[in-house]
């Protein structure tokens, strides 16, 4: 079901300045946003929880892609949730996990569930695909690719291996 | 148009929760029946599968893939014009997958689907996943964030991180 009017109203405004004060930089304004700060990445499984935590996030994620904005496409009022379909774009110039800046762009599409105790945002949820990241850094190769399929037997010998003989025994 | 069930729910609730058990049981056509239009369209490669040709080939070579593919539902949030989904699939690799031979490895991967009606009928499904997950689960990505794989990155990308290195060095 989805929610009434008026409380509609309220919580697209605070997903919207929630994602207008990401692209202004401005995180103690996106901080503010959260009833409860709390991040998950569904991709990695990592959760940020609490004020600590999700400000270390802006700041590692801000650090690695300096200009990283969003841009809104799509957005869905559910019960508990307002849906956003967004694309994330940034350029890596800064460390990412102790990966050295590689000056590349980066475009994902992205699904992020910002979940609501009535009109208090208490998560935002994101499904995105990392590899769409890595590959536009340049630091992942696509294992269905035929370079790929070459480097995935050679880095794994053992595992192709076993895939073989299941398929060559049937078993 | 599939006539649906007589579970509980919406209307729209109904066409999507009849989809899934579609999948899951192998009955591709009546799971290809819950669809006006047939349409998925996979944020994860940037594919769009349109027409019921392509669906049902996708389909097949998942099946193929993955013999006993079995998505969880977990929770449905139903929008003015969609049905935006989150669930669970696991599945065992024992068929190729895109070239890879399989691995009889285990996959388990959490996922969100979007389920665009028009009126009553669902025209698209639009699918986020992380292929990652799904390339490790098989044994055939390292994950280039951890230590193996930033070795593997540097080893084979020399040139790549070089220009990254200089470029940190020389504050460029």
């Amino acid at each position: 079901m989805a929610p009434n009017p008026i409380l509609r109203r309220k919580r697209e405004a605070i997903v919207r300045e929630h994602m207008d004060s990401e692209n202004r930089h401005e995180f103690d304004a996106t901080l503010d946003t959260f009833g409860h700060p709390r991040y998950e990445l569904i991709a990695t499984g990592e959760v940020h929880d609490g004020p600590e935590e999700v400000m270390a996030y802006f700041d590692a994620t801000r650090r690695a892609f300096p200009d990283q904005r969003n841009e809104l496409l799509a957005l869905h009022h559910a019960g508990d949730a307002v849906c956003v379909e967004a694309v994330v774009r940034g350029t890596h110039d800064g460390p990412l996990g102790g990966l050295p800046p590689t000056g590349r762009a980066f475009e994902l599409p992205i699904l992020a569930l910002f979940i609501f105790d009535g009109d208090k945002l208490v998560c935002e949820r994101v499904y995105f695909d990392s590899r769409t990241v890595l590959r536009q850094l340049g630091v992942a190769r696509d294992p269905f690719s035929l370079t790929g399929r070459i480097g995935t037997i050679v880095g794994h010998p053992l595992m192709i291996g076993r895939g073989l003989i299941r398929r060559v025994t049937g078993r | 148009m599939h006539a649906a069930s007589n579970r509980p729910g919406t209307a729209r609730e109904r066409v999507v929760l009849d989809h899934v058990d579609a999948l899951n049981a192998g009955g591709l056509n009546d799971a290809l029946l819950s669809f006006h239009h047939p349409r998925l369209e996979l944020a994860t490669t940037d594919e769009v599968i349109d027409g019921p040709d392509a669906v049902m080939g996708r389909w097949k070579a998942l099946r193929r893939a993955f013999p006993d593919l079995l998505i969880e539902a977990t929770t449905l949030r139903e929008s003015d014009s969609a049905i935006v989904v989150e669930a669970v699939a696991r599945g065992t690799h024992s068929g190729g997958f895109r070239g890879l031979p399989p691995t009889g490895r285990k996959v388990e991967l959490p996922l969100a689907g979007i389920f665009v009606f028009e009126d009553q009928g669902l025209v698209c499904l639009r699918v986020f996943f992380d292929s990652t997950t799904v390339l490790r689960q098989l044994g055939a990505a390292r994950d280039p964030l951890s230590v193996a794989g930033r070795v593997g990155t540097v080893a084979s990308h020399p040139f790549r991180i070089g220009r990254g290195v200089v470029r940190r060095v020389t504050g460029r």
